[in-house]
């Protein structure tokens, strides 16, 4: 199984056409999984129904004035 | 002789319609100030002397027929370089838009243009406004009017700066993580992010759409009422943009203070002591007001904070792509660094990132802002940094990039949030560098945020302090 590191470069060379120097794929890999762990480790509170677009009408509901 | 630069926006405004000095003259004492202190600030990356001379001459002309356009006619302003103006250039602080003509102007600028002001150039700003220190490689530095040594904080660097030093009488800044907060509290001047869509951002280079903000940075908070009345406020060009009603900010300044609940959160770690202390102060003066201090307990911002990283950096990889694959080379590494995990995290994450905001937002309204009106936080944790020890590009290392690391903790969390967000200064640090104080409301409570910002500044006056130019000190 391919070391972090080795499947960032892929995904950014394979996909995205982005050639990372090994050092950089590493230090990706580790921000990559950070942000993703903690948006994953979040994900259990949202449903379905869950819209992105819902965020709008929330500021507009939520005012104080 | 009256030094007419010394005096704030809303002063200057009145002197202008009130006949007691012309635009033309205003307009040239901001530009023979300029002129000095520009080699040790470099906070403007272009002037426009002519034009901004020829527009004062016209406002000049208006005001002797009687036909005063708006609340700033004649008033000298100048934005961070990234604000459209149709036909002229705007670098974005790039080098890959170094010679961009602008196709459009953007709202917030006819707005100000409708409202009278003069536009003195464009001010400097960190690459494609990221970065939260003011370095520059394509435009070099912008430095600090209180100590040119150290940072102005980003990435609206110029509009800190020049504000600070009194060159413009109020400036336009972008905010997608603390950068109009963090240079407003770092110079010393006030700054304010509106809620996430209060300002149209049509116009205006992004950084993020779903986390850009727009906002002014002033001498009071009293001029930046004036501003954001101005700019704030529906826009055709920008979905984005709310309809929300845009209240009289000036006319709601003086609202009374007694009864005010002002959350204080119960433990603030990561901050410096002379930091605490400052906005301990700040507390006691806002307490001697009549408002009322309520303990509160901040959630984790860390996932707040991961979150926005999230959003930000997969729609700037997604804005930038063409150009990082056309011309990488053409972008600092610090620029290109901050993007690329934007690549590589799945588009479900962002999704979710996005929908993770609302119960984000909706869990910090119903806790920590249960009970209380505003909130009281720093808008930086330390004390100002010097260029040297924070200049990634230069010297990349893990000390420069745990510092900068820490640079937004109070400040991108909001930006998640969308939430109204108000930096003024309260108070100096032991390097004389000045301490900001930050206020945060519920949404679209602008207008409370600054009557108590206002009455603070009515009784105490780290606002009217100025930096001094040193003779013969030019920018490290």
């Amino acid at each position: 199984m391919k070391d972090r590191a080795t499947l960032i470069a892929d995904i950014a060379s394979d996909l995205q056409g982005i050639r990372l120097p090994p050092a950089r794929a590493t230090d990706l890999a580790a921000e990559v999984s950070r942000l993703n762990d903690a948006v994953r480790a979040a994900t259990g509170q949202l449903s379905f129904d869950d819209d992105p677009a819902a965020y709008a009408a929330l500021l507009a509901k939520a005012s104080s004035s | 002789m009256t030094d007419w630069t010394s005096h704030d926006l809303v002063a200057i405004a009145a002197a202008i319609t009130d006949g007691q000095v012309s635009s033309v003259a205003i307009t040239e004492a901001c530009l023979a100030r300029i002129e000095a202190w520009q080699p040790h600030l470099n906070a403007f990356i272009r002037i426009d002397r002519a034009a901004a001379l020829a527009t004062a001459h016209e406002r000049d002309r208006e005001r002797a027929a009687g036909r005063l356009r708006g609340p700033l006619h004649g008033v000298p302003l100048a934005h961070k370089d990234m604000f459209y103006r149709r036909g002229r250039i705007s670098t974005g602080g790039s080098a890959i838009r170094r010679d961009w003509i602008a196709d459009r102007t953007a709202t917030v600028i006819e707005r100000l243009d409708a409202a009278g002001a003069i536009d003195l150039g464009t001010l400097n700003m960190a690459e494609f406004a990221a970065g939260p220190t003011g370095h520059n490689i394509h435009f070099g530095d912008c430095c600090n009017p209180w100590d040119p040594a150290r940072v102005t904080g980003g990435s609206s660097s110029g509009s800190g700066a020049s504000v600070a030093a009194r060159l413009v009488f109020g400036a336009l800044g972008s905010d997608t993580g603390g950068s109009i907060r963090m240079p407003a509290a770092i110079c010393g001047v006030v700054g304010m992010k509106p809620t996430y869509g209060r300002v149209s951002r049509f116009g205006a280079l992004p950084r993020s759409w779903s986390l850009d903000h727009v906002g002014p940075l002033t001498r009071s908070v009293a001029d930046n009422a004036r501003l954001l009345s101005i700019i704030a406020g529906a826009d055709a060009q920008d979905s984005t943009a709310s309809a929300h009603d845009v209240p009289d900010y000036e006319a709601a300044l003086g609202r009374a203070m007694a009864g005010l609940r002002l959350g204080w959160p119960a433990s603030l770690d990561g901050i410096d002591a002379g930091t605490l202390s400052a906005l301990q102060q700040a507390r006691g003066a806002l307490e001697r007001l009549g408002v009322r201090i309520v303990d509160v307990r901040l959630p984790e911002l860390t996932p707040l904070f991961d979150t926005a990283e999230t959003i930000i950096k997969c729609e700037a990889a997604a804005m930038h792509r063409p150009w990082l694959e056309s011309r990488p080379q053409d972008y600092s590494n610090q620029v290109r660094w901050r993007m690329e995990a934007g690549f590589l995290i799945p588009a479900t994450q962002y999704i979710d990132a996005l929908r993770l905001r609302t119960h984000h937002t909706e869990a910090f309204l119903a806790t920590t802002m249960d009970g209380i009106d505003a909130l009281l936080l720093p808008t930086m944790p330390f004390a100002t940094p010097t260029r040297a020890e924070t200049d990634v590009e230069r010297q990349p290392g893990a000390t420069a990039l745990a510092i900068l690391a820490r640079f937004s903790r109070f400040t991108r969390p909001f930006n998640l949030l969308g939430l109204p967000a108000l930096s003024l200064p309260c108070g100096f640090d032991g390097n004389g560098l000045p301490i900001g104080m930050q206020l945060v409301g519920r949404p679209f409570s602008e207008a409370l945020l600054y009557a108590i910002g206002h009455a603070y500044q009515q009784v105490t006056d780290h606002h009217r302090q100025a930096p001094s130019l040193v003779p013969g000190i030019t920018r490290p």
